[in-house]
């Protein structure tokens, strides 16, 4: 076992090498970045642009930025962002918290109504839940995102009011505005984005559980059981459900990166002050030290989570074997 | 699958988030304006005069409470040295103040400055009057040394503000602690635009600036005091208590809250949630309209910009000819075609149809301002567009495309891409222009690659392109950077000056080279002002654009915002804030 | 052994009919037949059959069923509701949606079914081949996958579009639409290769295959016969879950200047700027939303009967 994660943190490390080369090139291949802003700018005379372009680092070649970028890196240096100068691991460790707050959550709410409701739509196959479950499962993946989020809004935070007037959810952000905190306060104003987001992620994982809780459900292993007269419930859980969890074991490896990098589209309607948006603006920006950091953070932890699933299916499965 | 939908989030954020921030509201400080804001914004009682004291008004001011501001984008810092965006400019606006900036009227206004600056006859020497007993925030006392650091920070090395008129100041002496006189080596004409920000002398040590706690909490002399900042939320700012004018500002605290969604804030805007939303755009106007029982209004200004068709006269390979005359378009180096191609362009209808016939149509490269240069507006008339391209030598095809020596009359129109307007724009034109016989063919491109620079091979720059639709203009009104930048033939990008300048439809005329070069050398504004004209009126007859609408700083409001007025510059909303107040 | 046969492909019903019958059969009828009869009884993937065959048909023949041309435009009718003469009401140039809605359909289909294909291959293959066989092709195809995971799709979709805008190749001009699907493709098959990995891990050690392994069954066969049968289920949920998201993708690369150009419709494009309309226009949305939806849950239909009649033990009592 030691051998194996040994085996596989070397893998990681070369693995992250070749990312982050890859990610700067692709960077520093997008054309203008930074400096656009001051393309159209007839008051910044030609010499204050040559000025800033050296102040920015980008007049050196881009391997020559990328060594000196992972030379900072093995300081323990993430860089500072062009955009607040401020160092860009301070700018994710502001976030950070909010996103795992709201990543977290829902997660947490995505499984508690995947999972048995998928179950549930295996067992009972084409009775009219299952189908209707089907249908708003599809529905949720086949509208754009934006219009689900912006109803939310438009039900809860403009038309309903609450007893005591004014809207009854907040729509954005996490706080009221110039109040201190208080935990209720945070609760309501996460309602509407943890609803979105565990909704949508959750009609999928739903299918998933269905579609492999009907595959094990017919097996031989399943129908063994059965026929040694086991209880059902014992049978579903376990024989049944162990099997069925492996793609979903799969796919939550797929979103823990997350927890961490946050959902863009969510952080965007709700004004939620995640990470996902910080990793937009920078992008737009094309604020590199905070793209690099968000990005090789959000690998390291892709990294991480293949390993631990691998480990999972181990223990599910005892039959799977890791060479 | 997750990723494909990331892929989709990013773009369509793209596309909503970049619809917001088109350079269509350049950093650059602004100069005189004449016009009030012309923009259909509100009806004359809602906006009082700047100079009307709320004491005038019949409903006395009841002070404190807050407001909350949303914006799409938040600010990176709060230091006018280090800014690069335009929610970067208002809000540190609210905090920090120049001593002398442009008002909802687009006119100058002393506001450090006792009043507007002097220039000798010769225009080589700047005197500005302070005013006395204003203090910073931090208790500090204001006068002439910071005006001297100011100068200091914004010639030092780490400074990333436009250093254009700085650089030629030569001396800057305080001839008393409220009295600056600086004398420039060469004229330099927009000199009001000078000192649109002053620093504290004790902000930091220049070299050292980018790491300033300044940056991200200033220390300025106006209205409001930044209490908090929460990074991707919101900031807060609360009233300055040792702020100049008596009893003011009226309201306790604004704050700025980060909504990067502007569905999500028009939504907003109906309830208490948010009190006002920065940066709304033309296409705005019919959402806005239904949140009027809400009472939700807006105010806006004309910004002098137009929405543009920018036509290329030079060969599209990408060689960046400096003379297009020797590598001509083969289509639109003729002035013919470009007649033609506005004779077949209905404004009127873009404007009514797509704006809710809001905006004027665009008919001069001035349309706002001290300088302001009314030409008359271009006449639609599809026969004699047609007559003009027959004269030309463009015959119609069989396929109902004119050719003419086996070139095709086929044109590609790029902008940026998302922007929903611009889609829309491109698609009408498509359609007017195609009974002409021109064939219209959209190709739009991220806004990072149209507007990338010259050493990442932009295409605006190398002129890689047939028709560009953008806007752009003297914002904030005064006109000469913008003019010089865009129609002088020196700034025309090409390999001999290193791709700097923003004439990219290669356009050269010998008399307005010369007007410009007349206008910058004197302080004298009637004389400019003429000088200026007759490049507008140059413009509209050599078309290297053809301009369709004015552009308008634009925000919407809760009404019961008293005061609540925009300034076609910089400070966009931040005017007078200290003038706020919350009827009830 | 439990384990009969099963066609080599798992993507569409006519190619169950031309998979040979296995050496092992012993049923009078062939797998395939089999396969087809049960897939025709089952109720609802017929139904999504007919439906996908609709909407086909009326995409293909688009002129026949409309009396307007999807770019005209009438300004003064922007944003009309529908009704008689505009069945699904007007869109923001005054463009007639229902023909808009099947003209769209054509790039949208296309797009969505070929990029979906190209992501249900690669991934599928990659999945089988690195859970199969373990080692050093698990790890060198996970690592793979994993770098793949990690680089942001919009920069390499924007750096490839600048790349391919220099180079200027005819068949990756703006406008034609397959380039645009083998990138949404090859962009997007990490999850299936994930998921089916999982599972041929955990297939891997069971009787079958293993019975399959000794007697001397070659890998090929053992990994397309034994294994593949026994993942379509996540396959088919990954199928139709990324069939909606490369028809909306289809507007993200038009976007970047590298896919379709307006003024030609596509339900994505179409889709996109219609959130500031969702109270003031709320059909410009729902029409293009509800057709890729319909699609969608066709596709899902047809999938789980594809599935069920797939399925060898099912097969087996039927």
């Amino acid at each position: 076992m030691a051998e194996y994660l040994l085996r596989r943190f070397l893998q990681a490390v070369f693995t992250l090498l070749i990312i982050s080369m890859i990610i700067f090139g692709l960077i520093s291949a997008v054309p203008g970045g930074i400096m656009n802003a001051y393309e159209d700018n007839p008051d910044i005379t030609k010499e204050d642009y040559a000025r800033l372009r050296a102040k920015y680092g980008l007049d050196d070649p881009v391997p020559v930025r990328y060594v000196k970028w992972l030379g900072n890196l093995a300081q323990g240096d993430w860089g500072n962002s062009f955009v607040s100068k401020r160092p860009a691991i301070e700018e994710i460790g502001d976030r950070l918290p909010n996103t795992l707050l709201l990543m977290g959550v829902s997660l947490f709410f995505t499984l508690a109504i995947a999972i048995p409701l998928g179950i549930y739509s295996a067992l009972k196959q084409y009775s009219v839940i299952d189908l209707v479950l089907t249908t708003l499962a599809l529905a949720g993946q086949s509208l754009p995102v934006f219009w689900f989020g912006l109803l939310l809004i438009i039900v809860f935070s403009v038309s309903l009011q609450a007893p005591g007037g004014g809207p009854l959810l907040p729509g954005s952000g996490m706080r009221t505005p110039g109040e201190a905190f208080n935990l209720w306060d945070l609760i309501r104003h996460m309602i509407l984005p943890v609803t979105m987001l565990s909704l949508v992620s959750a009609a999928g994982y739903m299918r998933y559980m269905r579609a492999s809780m009907l595959e094990v459900i017919h097996k031989d292993y399943v129908r063994t059981a059965r026929g040694k007269g086991l209880p059902e419930n014992l049978v579903m859980t376990r024989h049944a459900l162990r099997n069925a969890l492996i793609p979903i074991i799969t796919l939550v490896g797929l979103d823990l990166p997350y927890l961490f990098g946050g959902a863009i589209f969510t952080e965007t309607i709700f004004a939620w002050p995640g990470i996902g948006r910080l990793f937009f603006d920078a992008a737009l920006k094309t604020d590199y030290p905070v793209l690099m950091a968000v990005l090789m953070i959000f690998s390291a932890l892709i990294i991480v989570s293949s390993v631990l699933v691998d480990l999972i299916y181990t223990a599910i499965d005892p039959r799977i074997t890791l060479s | 699958m997750k990723t494909l939908k990331h892929i989709l989030a990013l773009v369509v954020l793209a596309s909503v988030l970049l619809a917001a921030c088109q350079p269509a509201a350049p950093a650059a400080p602004a100069a005189p304006a004449e016009q009030p804001s012309a923009a259909p914004a509100e009806k004359p009682t809602d906006i009082p005069a700047p100079t009307a004291a709320p004491t005038t008004d019949p409903n006395a001011v009841v002070p404190g409470g807050k407001i909350v501001i949303g914006t799409p984008q938040e600010p990176g810092v709060l230091n006018p040295l280090l800014q690069a965006s335009s929610v970067e400019d208002w809000v540190s606006a609210m905090i920090i103040e120049g001593l002398v900036l442009v008002d909802p009227a687009g006119k100058y206004q002393p506001v450090l400055a006792k009043e507007l600056p002097t220039a000798t006859a010769d225009g080589l020497t700047i005197t500005w009057k302070l005013k006395e007993g204003v203090k910073f925030s931090d208790g500090s006392d204001f006068n002439c040394d910071d005006v001297k650091f100011t100068l200091d920070a914004v010639l030092s090395d780490a400074s990333q503000a436009s250093t254009s008129g700085y650089k030629d100041i030569e001396t800057l002496t305080c001839v008393d602690p409220f009295t600056v006189e600086a004398k420039f080596t060469k004229v330099y004409a927009p000199y009001m635009r000078l000192f649109n920000f002053i620093l504290p002398d004790n902000a930091g040590k220049l070299e050292d600036l980018d790491n300033w706690a300044f940056n991200r909490a200033p220390i300025g002399t106006g209205p409001w005091v930044l209490k908090e900042w929460k990074a991707g939320d919101q900031i807060i700012l609360e009233k300055n208590a040792s702020f100049r004018e008596e009893g003011k500002p009226y309201l306790d605290s604004v704050i700025i809250k980060i909504l990067p969604s502007r569905e999500t804030g028009m939504q907003l805007l109906g309830t208490s949630e948010i009190n006002v939303l920065w940066d709304l755009v033309e296409s705005d106007f019919p959402a806005l309209e239904k949140l009027a029982d809400k009472n939700v209004g807006y105010a806006g200004a004309v910004t002098g910009e137009n929405e543009l068709l920018l036509l290329n006269f030079g060969v599209t390979d990408g060689s960046a000819p400096a003379d297009a005359t020797n590598a001509p378009h083969p289509i639109l180096s003729d002035l013919k075609v470009r007649e033609a191609l506005q004779m077949a362009t209905d404004k009127q209808a873009i404007v009514d149809a797509l704006l809710s016939g809001n905006v004027k149509i665009g008919s001069t490269v001035l349309p706002a301002g001290d300088f302001a240069c009314p030409q008359e507006p271009s006449v639609y008339d599809m026969e004699k567009a047609a007559a003009l391209l027959d004269e030309a030598g463009w015959k119609m095809g069989s396929d109902n495309v004119r050719e003419k020596d086996g070139v095709k009359m086929e044109l590609k129109i790029t902008s940026s891409s998302g922007n929903q307007l611009r889609e829309q724009t491109e698609q009408v034109l498509q359609k007017m222009w195609e009974p002409l016989g021109v064939k219209l063919v959209i190709e739009n491109v991220p806004s990072d690659t149209l507007f990338a620079g010259w050493s990442s091979g932009g295409l605006r720059k190398v002129g890689k392109f047939d028709i560009l639709l953008y806007t752009t203009g003297p914002f904030g009104g005064d006109p000469d950077s913008h003019l010089f930048s865009n129609y002088h033939s020196l700034s025309i990008p090409s390999k001999d000056n290193e791709g700097s300048g923003s004439n990219y439809s290669r356009y050269s005329n010998p008399d307005v080279d010369a007007w410009l070069d007349e206008a910058s050398a004197t302080t004298d504004m009637a004389k400019r002002a003429e000088l200026y004209c007759n490049v507008a009126g140059q413009i509209n007859k050599d078309l290297p654009r053809i301009f369709l609408y004015e552009r308008l700083l634009l925000s919407g409001y809760n009404k019961s915002l008293q005061n609540f007025q925009i300034s076609p510059s910089f400070v966009d909303l931040s005017w007078e804030t200290q003038n706020w107040w919350l009827k009830k | 052994m439990t384990e009969k046969s099963s066609p080599q492909s798992s993507s569409a019903p006519a190619s169950s009919k031309n998979s040979a019958p296995s050496k092992l059969e012993q049923k009078p009828r062939s797998f395939g037949q089999l396969a087809l009869r049960q897939f025709l009884q089952h109720r609802m993937a017929v139904v999504g059959l007919a439906i996908l065959l609709v909407i086909l048909i009326l995409v293909i023949f688009a002129p026949l069923f409309t009396q307007y041309s999807p770019t005209d435009m009438v300004l003064r009718d922007r944003f009309q509701p529908p009704s008689a003469s505009h069945w699904f009401g007007t869109d923001d140039l005054g463009r007639d949606m229902w023909t808009r809605v099947w003209y769209g359909g054509r790039i949208s289909l296309s797009v969505g079914l070929l990029s979906m294909a190209t992501a249900i291959a690669i991934g599928t293959l990659i999945g089988l081949i690195s859970g199969f066989f373990g080692g050093w092709s698990d790890a060198i195809l996970m690592r793979i996958t994993e770098i793949f995971l990690s680089i942001p799709r919009l920069f390499v979709l924007i750096v490839l579009t600048t790349f391919l805008r220099k180079l200027d190749l005819p068949w990756a001009r703006a406008g034609s639409f397959w380039p645009i699907a083998l990138v949404i493709g090859v962009l997007a098959w990490m999850t299936v290769a994930r998921l089916v990995r999982g599972d041929t891990m955990s297939l891997r050690q069971q009787e079958f295959v293993q019975a399959a392994v000794m007697i001397g069954a070659s890998n090929r066969r053992i990994l397309f016969r034994h294994i593949l049968p026994n993942v379509t289920s996540s396959i088919i949920v990954a199928a139709t879950l990324g069939l909606a998201g490369a028809i909306i993708t289809e507007s993200g690369l038009s976007y970047l200047g590298f896919g379709v150009q307006l003024p030609t419709p596509t339900w994505g494009n179409m889709l996109s700027n219609t959130q500031n309309q969702m109270t003031t226009a709320p059909w410009t949305a729902i029409f293009p939303g509800m057709m890729i939806f319909i699609t969608v849950i066709a596709i899902n239909f047809i999938g789980d009967g594809l599935r069920d009649a797939l399925d060898p033990y099912r097969v087996e009592r039927g």
